[in-house]
């Protein structure tokens, strides 16, 4: 029987100007950190009628080397949205449908982003993660919920677009 | 490692003195709990199946409250007779125990939810949900089946089915305390 409760996997591909691509690596993401804790406290106590599940997702790149901790509140350095010097253009967040699968009684959904090289000059990817947000009648609360750091930094050349893939799996 | 969940199970007779204790890794959620969180990170529809067996569309973001009071089985952590190995699109219990004193019946507490433990040093932190659960019926009973169920919007949903390894038999006037323990590590 397998071990897994919730499970993550981390899918970086780069394409170039053309479309094409030029790398992809497919790691275990290892590091829900403590916000994701605090985000589904939240959902679990916040009120049947006003609470919420995590929404506003929002997929983070960066450039800081440090290993992630579990107190980690955000990158160590996150790359910025624009076309300036080290610079990143970033799309939106997007969702694939959940995929059920009764006879290995497993689950899935991905949660991706892309983010454009519009710099002019390369720019290097190092590390990962991902913000969601807890919605209840008079606030929301923010939540820094995985950081991972790449076993091999990308340097993306201009005009490069580099895709993140988070894979979120169950089992039963 | 990433979201692992853990199941403790304790037995306190009337006496107040621990009968039984075992600590197990929960095994189960299903797909209801996996389509919560994409509705609600997304917006976007899916279907779920309510503890009735009804379906129910939302594109959230919805609640996964467990927050239950006493002396009602409707939702949080619930407990059951059946002996079913579980599945993804399991939507219940296989045989829930009911709330009561009735015979085959027992008193469910209150659910709490304890604020999330970290350890910086080893870079695990984990929240614990729990309940009791009174044996009043005058008879023993045997529990074999443990859920999470979460509610909103008038309807409950079941995310996490376990079965014991091993059931566990509650004699009268003793209390089963159910602990679901979610842990991660950074």
């Amino acid at each position: 029987m397998r071990k897994a409760n919730i499970d993550a996997y981390l899918t970086v591909i780069v394409r170039d100007k053309n479309g094409k691509v030029v790398y992809r690596r497919r790691y275990k993401s290892r590091s829900f950190v403590e916000g994701f804790l605090n985000a589904l406290q939240n959902t679990f106590t916040g009120g049947s009628g006003f609470g919420s599940s995590l929404n506003l997702p929002n997929l983070v790149v960066g450039s800081g080397t440090t290993p992630p901790s579990i107190t980690n509140t955000g990158l160590t350095n996150q790359i910025g949205n624009g076309t300036g010097p080290g610079q990143l253009q970033y799309g939106s967040d997007s969702g694939t449908t959940p995929i059920i699968n009764i006879n290995t009684n497993t689950a899935s959904f991905s949660w991706s982003k892309t983010f454009n090289n519009g710099s002019g000059g390369n720019v290097t990817v190092s590390e990962v993660g991902a913000y969601a947000s807890v919605i209840t009648s008079s606030t929301t609360a923010t939540y820094f919920i995985l950081h991972d750091l790449l076993p091999s930094s990308i340097t993306l050349a201009p005009n490069q677009v580099l895709t993140v893939v988070y894979t979120i799996t169950i089992s039963t | 490692m990433n979201v692992k969940a853990y199941l403790k199970i304790k037995v306190i007779n009337e006496k107040g003195k621990c009968i039984y204790y075992r600590r197990y890794r929960s095994r189960s959620f299903v797909a209801n709990f996996i389509n919560i969180m994409f509705a609600g990170l997304f917006r976007q529809s899916v279907t779920l199946v309510t503890t009735g067996g009804s379906t129910f569309s939302t594109s959230g973001p919805n609640p996964l409250y467990v927050l239950d009071s006493s002396n009602d089985d409707n939702y949080g952590i619930q407990i059951g007779t059946g002996t079913t190995a579980p599945a993804i699109t399991d939507y219940r219990l296989t045989q829930l125990i009911l709330n009561g004193t009735s015979a085959g019946q027992m008193q469910y507490g209150v659910v709490n939810v304890m604020s999330p433990v970290i350890n910086t040093t080893n870079n695990t932190g984990y929240i614990t949900v729990t309940r009791a659960f009174t044996n009043n019926s005058g008879g023993s009973i045997t529990v074999s089946e443990v859920g999470l169920v979460v509610n909103f919007s008038s309807n409950n949903f079941l995310i996490i089915h376990d079965l014991l390894p091993t059931p566990i038999t509650v004699p009268n006037g003793s209390t089963l305390s159910i602990a679901y323990e979610i842990q991660i590590a950074t």
